[in-house]
């Protein structure tokens, strides 16, 4: 036996390299989060096993015609994925509680300060650009468009940006609580809230999301793939005549997207590209992006109660970061924790559906001030 | 939610009256319409005495009784005493109404149960989210209109204490 065979045949073992252990520690790592505290197990898992795949010595998944390739190929490079995962968000978003209770637009739009601020912040601790608008996205606390995004603008960067996103918006339960319970007195997040069920027509359901898509789409065109998608999957829910692909998009679809999605990302965490200072620097800004939202719809909350005098309960200001439907359950566990009998859900709820085409359109405009093509 | 029938002319007419808060009401008008009403102020004039004497325990208050006696917000100052306490939904009132709509899920308390504060009666699930509805007083459950499985609106009465 020659020295060669003997080489060729413990390859796997003379490749490892320290980084590449790192990562699948990692990739075990986000596993581990998924499976034991659940924390977005639909991502982390297919991430957490697509990172130790990739970095698995000589990996043949990753590479030209490598399956994880191909998948990155075919939906993360180019787009597709958040997208078709976009149209399952419309068609499991009831946008009732917000056409009952139009004024949490606004809530929605605060929600979004956070955006630039991280951006801010990124750029003096000298990421270029681009890149600290991609980080910046992660302050819009939603996952596809935060992919959407940072695809586009910082591609190398996608791959810590989508894990920070996700990981932080498992832990949106215990990192919003602190901070809103800093900014309000026990007496406003006991504010008792009228709650009117108005039947909102079906002509009006139907109507919402082909004229946002419209409005927004003249109006940020980078947004519209976005907001198209998402309002497509609407249109084909409150039109309930298409039940069928409503529920494919809901499930199956979302589903299998999910999964490639999950995997292409993993593959992107190769130890070389991800072991860098600045991989622990987005996740750093990452979680102040967190934080900052919480903490601008909680004041912009404020802000609204002093103009409503006293009526308005501050802690649905933090609904109106995107992470829908988790922050108004959030929010909702925060005012009964004060008040057992104070419901507030369902202004929260809708609060946080205009967080979340909120962040759309908050990408899109990001994508237009980098002058994105 | 209170219903007044009204006769007006010889013509009889139903009014359900919601109480969202203290000063804040949404009246069903009988074609189906909803007006949102605020109670900015309102005071007794004098001499002009216009509200019916209720009794407690009539069944019906079938006579033109103006709201604004009734959803005063200083029930110390109206006659009719206890009906209706005028701070918030059922706030140690009679009957738990649902806080929005929602799917009932669980009923933890059965008919002649007496309960204390803070306990829980009923599980809601509104927005994919379960909410524990708790007694806001101490009382015995007089009647659950709503059982497990029951989708309810905003207002609908689940739960009944005796007086």
């Amino acid at each position: 036996m020659s020295p060669d065979t003997l080489a060729q045949l413990l390859q796997g073992i003379t490749n490892i390299t320290w980084q590449s252990v790192v990562m699948m520690l990692i990739g075990g790592l986000l596993i581990l989060l998924a499976v034991v505290k659940e924390y977005e197990p639909l991502l982390l898992v297919p991430i957490g096993a697509g990172a130790i795949l990739t970095n698995l010595p000589l990996s043949p998944l990753v590479g030209e015609d490598g399956m994880l390739s191909i998948l990155y190929n075919m939906g993360v490079g180019n787009e597709l994925f958040p997208l078709l995962i976009f149209i399952g968000i419309g068609a499991l978003t009831d946008f009732g509680p917000l056409l009952e209770n139009p004024k949490m637009v606004l809530l929605g739009a605060a929600g979004q300060f956070g955006i630039f601020l991280t951006l801010i912040l990124a750029l003096l601790l000298g990421f270029d650009r681009n890149e600290a608008a991609s980080i910046g996205i992660i302050g819009a606390i939603d996952g596809p468009t935060s992919i959407y995004v940072s695809g586009i603008l910082a591609p190398h960067l996608v791959g810590p940006i989508t894990v920070a996103a996700y990981s932080y918006m498992a832990l949106v339960p215990l990192i919003m609580p602190p901070v809103m319970r800093l900014l309000t007195t026990k007496a406003e997040r006991s504010i008792k809230m009228p709650y009117t069920q108005r039947e909102i027509s079906k002509r009006t359901r139907i109507l919402f999301p082909i004229i946002v898509t419209v409005a927004v789409g003249i109006a940020v065109p980078f947004a519209t793939p976005l907001i198209g998608m998402l309002m497509l999957g609407n249109l084909m829910r409150e039109s309930k005549v298409v039940e069928r692909l409503t529920h494919a998009s809901a499930n199956e679809l979302a589903n299998v997207v999910t999964l490639f999605l999950g995997l292409a990302i993993g593959s992107t965490m190769g130890g070389e590209a991800f072991l860098q200072l600045g991989t622990l620097a987005i996740l750093g800004i990452g979680l102040l992006a967190f934080f900052l939202d919480t903490a601008t719809g909680v004041l912009f909350g404020k802000l609204m109660n002093v103009f409503s005098g006293g009526k308005f309960n501050p802690l649905i200001g933090a609904a109106g970061i995107s992470a829908f439907p988790m922050a108004a359950r959030v929010v909702q566990k925060e005012a009964s924790r004060e008040d057992f009998s104070n419901f507030i859900l369902m202004h929260a709820m809708g609060a946080n559906a205009a967080g979340q085409v909120a962040s759309v359109i908050a990408g899109g405009v990001l994508l237009a001030l980098m002058g994105a093509g | 939610m209170r219903r007044y029938n009204l006769r007006i002319n010889e013509t009889d007419h139903a009014i359900d009256v919601e109480e969202l808060a203290r000063d804040t009401f949404t009246v069903h008008l009988e074609d189906g319409r909803l007006v949102d009403v605020v109670l900015t102020d309102h005071q007794d004039l004098a001499q002009a005495v216009i509200a019916p004497q209720l009794e407690i325990g009539q069944p019906r208050p079938a006579a033109a009784t103006p709201m604004v006696r009734d959803l005063s917000p200083a029930p110390a100052a109206t006659p009719p005493p206890a009906r209706r306490p005028a701070t918030g939904r059922a706030a140690g009132g009679k009957s738990v109404t649902a806080p929005m709509p929602g799917v009932v899920l669980s009923v933890e308390v059965s008919v002649g149960a007496s309960v204390q504060r803070g306990q829980t009666l009923l599980v809601l699930e509104a927005m994919k989210m379960k909410n524990e509805l708790k007694a806001e007083r101490d009382g015995v459950v007089a009647s659950i209109p709503a059982s497990a499985g029951d989708q309810v609106k905003h207002g609908d009465v689940l739960l009944e204490f005796e007086s």
